[in-house]
């Protein structure tokens, strides 16, 4: 177990050399001292240009929409009290990807694309939200269940938006549901909604720690469990849709970050939080940059190379910590 | 001082009643049992009286304040509950979970202090786990969770204990340890503790008064030498129980 201190200092230092490797890596590579001197000068030149224009908004938008998923992700997890939850686990992703493929479909303009994904997230929020708080007793389950329906309802519009349009739109469309963000449109709001919702969450991380007990122990413990978990579903799918709408479905930062957190340092939501954010952020701009240059002038879609660290790292997490048990 | 009262109160589960205008008093310093069959609801009294789950009639009163009235949080503070079961779904050691217990005492924005850590510490040395401290709770048996789970309510120092079952996966010498402990903690710091039992001869060693759900929503309610006669326990569990004094006290055995 790391201490808290120790943990969040080596993830800060992780995020500056992901940013770091992030400018300098691309067609055009630049040395460290290129780096340094156009982020500390105004002076024009095509290094400036490259950073300022091209690389440093990507790394930037990348890097809040990992942070964005881990933070949600963790958030679903105690939600809905399964190590298995991500944050495209209700629905959220399928009712972005529906609108935003249907916007594609109809070839219009990328403002419209995010609008209506933002919009689809919505409207799947509120879904799922009002049908699993309808008559009778509410718990992880129900919501669970609805949510995953719900998921695979808006998975059958995508696969009919899918086969019914035409060839020019469809890598566009595929791109988007593997999660890219060559088309992020990185705007202040984004860093604004995730340091909002980090100082939310730390203020009700103590009541998150013991939610983790389950819900009739929460109650007997002092927490007001149902605004507790109103606030959890929606801040968590107002979270993803966040990402969504800047990176399409982006894969495995919202399941396994985390986890590795938790196999780092334990269950402490007051800490798990924030390191969540800093990993998720440091994993998705690393794959991001090796997503554009892997096989550059070809890009990757980011959800791609997720997947590819993602899988193996999760694997080799999860049997560590099944055969230390094996050991106890 | 701090008790708990119920004013006719009428509860019932799934058209099954437990009670009906059933009035309690438990005063500080008390120790009182309930007894039933499985399925007589035991754990949904304890549960109502908690405040977590509405009666259909009748009130609940906290210090003389009714507990609909109050917070969670409020009520957390004078009114601890062992549960059944418990649930861990993201494990933490066994110190954090003790530490839970505090959280109805802390702010949101703080963090435990020194003097918290030391109040759990202390809960541990009462059920013997202080060596386990920094062990996982997915890495202990089904009684050391217990005393884990007993020593998180000790924590929360409530002065109202509601325990169900208290003695569920504890071998016997931690059954006769931690019922000591905590009605030593009742009867020095003028506590009081209403829980479920299924062990007579524990409910005759421990217990001033006695619950006995019937199970037809009949109640009776007493002190405890008077309520355990034969007559009642063969209506109570429905099966011959033979009563046999020893020395200064009964024993009971079951035909």
């Amino acid at each position: 177990m790391l201490r808290p201190a120790p943990l969040l200092v080596s993830l800060f230092l992780l995020c500056i050399a992901s940013f770091i490797i992030a400018f300098s890596v691309g067609s055009y590579s630049l040395t460290f001292e290129q780096i340094w001197s156009s982020l500390s000068s105004s002076q024009p030149s095509i290094q400036h240009t490259i950073i300022w224009e091209l690389r440093a908004p990507r790394a930037y938008a990348a890097f809040v929409t990992g942070g964005l998923l881990a933070l949600a992700g963790a958030l679903m997890q105690v939600l809905l009290r399964n190590p298995l939850a991500d944050p495209y686990i209700l629905g959220v992703s399928g009712g972005a990807s529906a609108a935003a493929l249907f916007a594609m479909s109809l070839g219009l303009s990328s403002v419209w694309l995010s609008g209506g994904a933002f919009i689809g997230a919505l409207i799947s929020i509120l879904l799922v939200f009002g049908l699993s708080h309808g008559k009778g007793s509410w718990n992880p389950t129900r919501l669970l269940l609805t949510g995953v329906v719900i998921a695979a309802g808006w998975g059958a519009l995508i696969n009919f938006i899918l086969s019914s349009s035409p060839e020019k739109p469809l890598r566009g469309m595929l791109f988007w549901l593997m999660g890219d963000l060559s088309h992020a449109e990185p705007t202040i709001l984004l860093l604004i909604v995730l340091v909002v919702a980090l100082v939310i969450t730390f203020f009700i991380a103590r009541q998150l720690n013991i939610l983790s007990r389950g819900e009739l122990q929460a109650s007997v413990l002092g927490v007001s469990v149902k605004p507790l978990r109103i606030t959890l579903f929606l801040l968590a799918s107002l979270l993803t849709a966040f990402a969504v709408t800047q990176a399409g479905s982006v894969g495995f930062i919202g399941l396994i970050v985390p986890h590795i957190v938790r196999l780092i340092s334990g269950s402490d939501h007051r800490l798990l939080l924030p390191a969540s954010v800093l990993l998720g952020g440091s994993l998705l701009l690393i794959s991001d940059t090796l997503a554009r240059t892997l096989i550059a002038p070809q890009q990757l879609p980011v959800g791609v190379i997720t997947a590819f660290i993602g899988v193996p790292f999760f694997l080799y997490l999860l049997n560590k910590n099944f055969s230390k048990d094996a050991l106890a | 001082m701090n008790h708990l009262q119920s004013i006719e109160l009428s509860v019932s589960i799934s058209n099954k009643q437990v009670c009906d205008n059933l009035n309690l008093n438990i005063e500080p310093g008390e120790v009182w049992g309930i007894l039933g069959r499985n399925g007589a609801g035991k754990t949904t009294l304890l549960h109502t009286l908690a405040g977590l789950r509405s009666p259909d009639s009748g009130e609940i009163l906290l210090s003389n304040k009714s507990i609909s009235q109050l917070s969670r949080k409020q009520i957390a503070r004078q009114l601890g509950l062992l549960l059944q079961q418990s649930e861990e779904s993201f494990p933490s050691s066994v110190i954090e979970t003790v530490l839970t217990g505090r959280h109805p005492h802390i702010d949101n924005w703080s963090w435990e202090s020194k003097g918290d850590l030391v109040i759990a510490r202390q809960a541990l040395e009462l059920v013997q786990l202080s060596e386990m401290a920094d062990r996982s709770i997915d890495q202990l048996s089904g009684g050391e969770r217990q005393r884990v789970a007993i020593a998180c309510l000790i924590t929360q120092s409530p002065e109202i204990y509601l325990l169900d079952e208290p003695n569920s996966h504890l071998d016997l010498k931690y059954q006769i340890q931690l019922l000591d402990v905590l009605v030593t903690l009742a009867r020095t710091k003028q506590k009081s503790i209403l829980m479920t039992l299924h062990d007579l001869n524990l409910a005759v060693r421990y217990c001033d008064k006695l619950v006995m759900l019937l199970g037809d929503g009949k109640v009776l309610v007493g002190d405890t030498e008077t309520l355990l006669t034969e007559d009642n326990l063969l209506h109570l569990y429905n099966h011959p129980i033979k009563k046999i004094d020893a020395d200064n006290h009964s024993v009971f055995i079951a035909n």
